[in-house]
């Protein structure tokens, strides 16, 4: 299983995310997130609106899409015929400059962040930083990696993130862009491990376009010329961000345990009379 | 004396428009490589590649390319071939499907690969002597 836990979903038309997410699975991604990014304020606007592409229109795109979906690891081991999950989750990405919103926009009892499946922060400054490592419900940090980041990432604040289950993200297209964003990307890249030690990092695209994304082998190993090692590279691509999505249903759940899921009344259940319009479910 | 130890890398090209463009040989990926490793790693990384890096094999029809370098470079030559984003002005992309430490494992992958890609293919006559003279050159290949 490899994940892409950041696809830019903003001023993104249906085409493009067709193709985006087509590209993501002829590469071997299993899983993709599609990102919408705010900045320091929610708005009724930002409800969550991402649909899942179903798997014929994805079939549709091109050549080798169909295998992909097809095989379980894609074109060159294509033995067995299992059919491949793709799974597409949602995700707000907030940037927060002033710490003080920030608790009460990001709590679990805010609807519209309650609309995502995952819940990232951005910070900006130096206190949101210390903040968002510390004591925030959230389940991703991410950094600008295209520019020079606004404050200096201090061991301390980040090795108390991953040890709350907090995970620092890398996104690797600014490296695909041009010159100044590439040096940027390997120099915060190298300090976000170095600071973290390797350890809670996840790596996603952050991909704009579909030629922005590569394949997870390719990611890996970009990612270890930053200073992790190769396990850590392969698990920042799929044990980690496994972690991240649990992380996110347990933070939704109530109490850490129990979810609410609405059942549609046709669901099968006998009686019209009883049928309840939720059912309680562990996770 | 240990002997001299390589990597041989087995990369798709994706190219965003789909055209397949049959002038184009292990010459010209070569050089592209080379210009990509130039700019990631300058003079001295890519003096380092220079003595066993090779492109030894590309096919235009299902856009495999062989690549070959030596053991400890060859992370570099990787990131500098996932870096490529263009390609005599057509937008690329790299995409590695086998890393192998002998040509013949790539062999092996690249023709089970050939052929799913083919499979799916329509090919006109001049096409298809293209890609049975493809398949013979990947078969003769040597290190």
């Amino acid at each position: 299983m490899f994940y892409d836990l950041c696809l830019q979903g903003d001023d993104v038309d249906a085409f493009l995310q067709r193709d985006r997410v087509a590209m993501a699975v002829r590469l071997g991604f299993d899983c993709v997130a599609t990102s919408h990014a705010v900045n320091d304020r929610l708005v009724d606007r930002d409800r969550c609106t991402q649909q899942p592409i179903e798997a014929a229109t994805l079939a549709a795109v091109g050549p080798g899409v169909a295998e992909a979906l097809r095989s379980q690891q894609g074109l060159i081991r294509n033995g067995g015929a299992a059919p491949r999950q793709l799974a597409q989750l949602s995700r707000l990405t907030v940037a927060l400059e002033e710490a003080a919103a920030a608790a009460q926009l990001l709590g679990a009892s805010n609807p519209i962040t309650a609309s995502y499946d995952l819940l990232a922060v951005q910070p900006l400054s130096e206190r949101v930083f210390q903040q968002a490592c510390t004591a925030l419900d959230v389940d991703v940090i991410t950094f600008d990696m295209a520019r020079r980041l606004p404050f200096r990432l201090r061991p301390g604040p980040l090795q108390a993130a991953v040890a709350r289950g907090v995970h620092l993200e890398i996104c690797y297209s600014a490296a695909l862009r041009d010159e100044i964003a590439r040096r940027n990307f390997f120099s915060n890249a190298s300090a976000v491990v170095r600071a973290a030690r390797g350890h809670g990092i996840i790596v996603s695209s952050g991909a704009r376009a579909a030629f922005e994304l590569r394949g997870p082998y390719d990611v890996m190993n970009l990612v270890t010329l930053c200073g992790l090692t190769e396990q850590q590279a392969k698990a920042a691509l799929s044990e980690r961000c496994r972690q991240v999505a649990r992380h996110a249903e347990k933070r939704k759940a109530h109490k850490g345990v129990l979810t609410i899921v609405s059942v549609p009344a046709e669901a099968g259940l006998d009686s019209p009379s009883n049928v309840p319009s939720t059912c309680y479910m562990y996770t | 004396m240990v002997r001299f130890k390589n990597r041989v890398l087995l990369v798709e090209l994706i190219w965003k428009d789909g055209r397949i463009d049959e002038t184009l040989t292990e010459a010209n990926i070569q050089s592209v490589l080379r210009e990509s490793i130039a700019l990631n790693f300058g003079d001295y990384g890519l003096g380092i590649c220079l003595a066993s890096q090779q492109v030894k094999y590309y096919n235009p029809l299902t856009n495999l390319c062989i690549v070959r370098c030596g053991r400890e470079q060859y992370k570099g030559v990787l990131a500098s071939m996932t870096t490529i984003t263009t390609f005599r002005y057509r937008t690329v992309m790299m995409h590695l499907l086998h890393n192998g430490g002998t040509l013949a494992s790539c062999q092996r992958a690249a023709i089970d690969h050939n052929r799913a890609v083919l499979q799916n293919m329509r090919l006109t006559q001049a096409q298809q002597k293209l890609a049975n003279e493809a398949e013979e050159k990947l078969q003769a290949l040597e290190l």
